[in-house]
């Protein structure tokens, strides 16, 4: 059998690097750094009721007060000195119709193919780019449901939303959480809103589009998700950068909550350039038989710290976590999630690929926490690592934490490399070593691919097999 | 006396809220140099090491460990073999009420050697502490069984720490037995420097009323073709705590290394605290590293099966936590340390 190894090249990412440089300059920006005075203005930008801009005062006042983490990695090439926190376009008035939306910006999101997936298959569009969102669109017929889909900060504008939204904003994720739910507590701006009413089902998956543009820069869109009793939906999370030679952040915060025998589905394809650092902080609470789904691919970012948490708060409510991270090349992507056991009944299901090459590094760091009310309850982790070279580096960082007997709990992972024995078998078949380690890493990488809707899989297909397809050589 | 140490600290840290990192024991009384008895077959050699010339050997406790010991001991008790050695050492620390001790060991395997060591902790009925450090060295193509036996009392503070490197084909494996003490603070860690270098380590624990066991096993790979298996058996009973760290890291070079780590862990009461860690850290593509954790009851067609024998849940608890135990203690090669442990399973049963 031939040893000699093929190669396998990093994502092509000419897709999402391309700049808008004529934007770059087009843009209004608030001074670098995080003071008192800048997190003001932002409430002033924003036209902050009382509440929230005392929230993000106190939020400043934490993020001062709580240390960077000393368990993951390195974040020493951000200085929070040198990024702007707030970055609009100089027309950030929001659409309802892409023809409105400015060229230079509409232009980004064509190539990125948002309005041609609206077209083809969401049920609505939200478009954020930099701090602020410049369209969102919810199909008529949702809207007749009761389906609210809107930004946020318009819809904590409306007499009728205002309460729900400081009942729920960052309870689930309070700034004390961590220094960059902290900062994001300060100077969050965008993101969206979605309200499902009891017992609607969105049959069509709702989108929201991040693109941060400005060199430099932060994002820190919050989505507030609250999916009512017996209520479902997909939500699909995507987001992408131009590489700057700079540091860019994303400290992003997402609450979901999840009703009584309510289902949510929340999908991301996480696509950030490599200038990145990725804080993002991201929670559900599912009441008695709910069921909170995730659906995650992390392939962009210098640094990433991405988590997701499940909170099972109500009898029989359920968690799955299905994920893929690809560290190519200078990435260093420290993902995986947390589920919290904390009514009887509960289950939680962990199936995680992890693949690594050239010098990035991946690892899967996970909690799983029964607590002692949490009699009956299930959960199974599975995380399987794949690595590509000599070069890379792959960890698996596993954590359980159980507090009662009556609980039935499992755990395997697997570290290893592509079997020589599975390239000999395709390669008897027929198939050049290439075409069959790439199959093989395609493969892998599935379990990702197979949960997402078949006409949205295109930028995941893009990233996770017909990319590595079209790049072994 | 130390305010706070820390020992047991995982090689790589994961989220502060889990409190998995490290152990930290406070109020550590400065320890003596406890009186030992050993029985030492010929051939094998016996004298005093400088602790400073084994100051290279890392332990799983860690340095915080190494300063206590320092604080009260010198010299390590130097157990060397040239040969391969057909009757076992045997070691005995008796722990009296108030002990705070400390005991250094050092064993030497040269080249081609083979060498059995039998270490049994008793006593420490009343309360005091106890820390023993043991390090080693494997030369090539030798082979060090250490096995390990606690039966401490539930007052005593004990720590057990162990580390050490195998050479070229070198051979090390761990059998220990938990069966007591109020805190426990256990770990090994190995390098596997020499290619084809082996860890086997087997531990078999049972905690109950108010014990907290705190453990920390690694296995560092940086030969070639080296293997390792870490396998823990676990019953734990009544309110009971237990915090258990393996970690396997492949590193760079270790090229065709295979390591396994299981734990399977039976929680017979409702209040028991069970809490895993097991790491994998891989720098090197072409191993393979596994994993798994089983935590649980027992399940309740085992149980319906046996009561309907006629046999009362209590026994079949009993006899299902001593099933796990003598999957490790069969293990021993010695027939005077499998009757030590059977006669004080019988008695903690009759108890």
């Amino acid at each position: 059998m031939a040893q000699e190894k093929a190669k396998i090249a990093d994502i092509d990412r000419t897709l999402y690097d391309f700049r808008n440089e004529e934007n770059e300059s087009n843009t209004y920006r608030l001074d670098e750094g995080l003071t008192p005075q800048i997190v003001e203005q932002i409430s002033k930008e924003k036209n902050d009721p009382d509440w929230m801009r005392e929230f993000r005062q106190k939020s400043l006042k934490i993020y001062n007060e709580i240390d960077v983490p000393n368990w993951g990695p390195s974040i020493d090439g951000l200085d929070i000195e040198h990024i702007a926190t707030y970055v609009k376009p100089k027309d950030n008035k929001m659409h309802a119709d892409w023809d409105d939306v400015p060229e230079e910006i509409k232009d980004t999101f064509d190539r990125l193919g948002i309005p041609e997936a609206e077209r083809e298959s969401l049920a609505g569009v939200g478009a954020q780019y930099d701090s602020e969102l410049v369209y969102h669109n919810v199909q008529k017929g949702v809207a007749d449901l009761g389906v609210v889909y809107s930004d946020l900060e318009s819809a904590m504008h409306k007499e009728e939303y205002s309460d729900m939204i400081k009942e729920h904003f960052m309870k689930l994720v309070p700034p004390t959480d961590h220094k960059f739910a902290a900062l994001h507590g300060a100077v969050w701006s965008g993101g969206s809103f979605v309200y499902v009413p009891k017992g609607v089902s969105v049959t069509i998956p709702l989108q929201s589009y991040f693109r941060l543009n400005a060199p430099g820069a932060g994002q820190f869109e919050h989505t507030l998700i609250i999916v009512e009793e017996g209520a479902y939906l997909h939500f699909i999370e995507g987001c992408s950068a131009p590489k700057y030679n700079v540091a860019n952040l994303h400290a992003g915060c997402v609450e979901l909550y999840v009703g009584k025998n309510a289902t949510l589905r929340y999908s991301t394809i996480e696509n950030w350039s490599k200038n990145m650092y990725n804080l993002n902080t991201k929670r559900a609470i599912c009441e008695e038989g709910g069921k909170i789904e995730w659906i995650s691919g992390s392939f962009g970012s210098h640094i990433s710290y991405l988590y997701p948490m499940s909170i099972l708060n109500g009898d029989g409510a359920r968690s799955e976590f299905t994920s893929v991270t690809f560290a190519g090349n200078g990435q260093n992507l420290d993902t995986g999630c947390k589920v919290v056991h904390n009514a009887p009944r509960t289950t939680s299901y962990i199936n995680t690929r992890s693949i690594s090459k050239g010098n990035g590094i991946s690892t899967f760091r996970s909690a799983v926490v029964v607590n002692s009310n949490a009699k009956g309850s299930k959960s199974a982790v599975s995380c399987q690592s794949l690595m590509l070279d000599k070069e890379s580096r792959s960890d698996t960082i596993p954590a359980m934490d159980i507090r009662t007997d009556d609980a039935d709990i499992g755990h395997e992972a697997k570290i290893g490399r592509i079997s020589d024995e599975a390239v000999f078998y395709l390669m008897s078949r027929g198939m050049s070593e290439e075409e069959a380690k790439a199959l093989i890493v395609s493969g892998f990488a599935d379990n990702v691919g197979k949960e997402l809707p078949l006409e949205y899989a295109v930028e995941m297909n893009n990233l996770i097999r017909v990319e590595m397809v079209g790049a072994m050589g | 006396m130390r305010d706070i140490i820390k020992v047991n600290e995982l090689p790589s840290p994961t989220w502060r809220w889990l409190k998995m990192n490290e152990a930290l024991l406070k109020n550590v009384e400065s320890l003596k140099e406890k009186e030992v008895d050993f029985y030492i077959p010929k051939d094998v050699q016996k004298s005093k090491i400088k602790r400073n010339e084994i100051s290279k050997i890392k332990t799983a406790l860690g340095s915080d460990m190494d300063m206590i010991i320092d604080e009260a001991i010198d010299q390590a008790d130097l157990i060397a073999s040239s040969d391969k050695i057909m009757g076992p050492v045997r070691i005995d620390i008796d722990y009296l009420n108030n002990d705070n001790s400390a005991n250094s060991f050092m064993i030497d395997a040269k080249d081609n050697s083979e060498i059995y060591v039998i270490m049994k902790f008793t006593g420490g009925s009343g309360k005091g502490t106890g820390a023993v450090q043991t390090k080693y060295k494997v030369g090539k193509n030798a082979k060090i069984t250490l096995v390990q036996v606690q039966t401490l009392g539930n007052d005593f503070r004990f720590l057990n720490d162990i580390g050490g490197e195998c050479d070229e084909n070198g051979e090390f494996k761990l059998i220990q037995l938990v069966l007591g003490g109020k805190e426990t603070y256990i770990g090994s860690r190995t390098e596997l420097y020499g290619d084809k270098s082996n860890l086997e380590t087997k531990i078999a624990y049972k905690t109950a009323s108010e014990e907290f066991l705190d453990m920390n096993y690694i296995s560092n790979h940086h030969g070639k073709n080296t293997y390792c298996d870490i396998k823990a058996n676990g019953v734990m009973r009544d309110n009971s705590h237990k915090m258990f760290r393996g970690t396997i890291d492949f590193k760079r070079g270790c090229a065709g290394s295979l390591g396994n780590e299981n734990e399977d862990i039976l929680l017979l009461d409702e209040n028991v605290i069970n809490r895993t860690i097991p790491v994998i850290l891989c720098t090197e593509e072409d191993v393979e590293g596994n994993h798994g954790a089983s935590i649980g009851k027992l399940d309740e067609n085992t149980m319906f099966y046996l009561t309907s024998r006629g046999i009362p849940e209590e026994d079949v608890l009993e006899m299902m936590a001593k099933a796990r135990i003598d999957g490790i203690k069969n293990l021993i090669e010695d027939e005077k340390t499998v009757q030590f442990i059977d006669l004080y399973l019988n008695d903690m049963g009759a108890n």
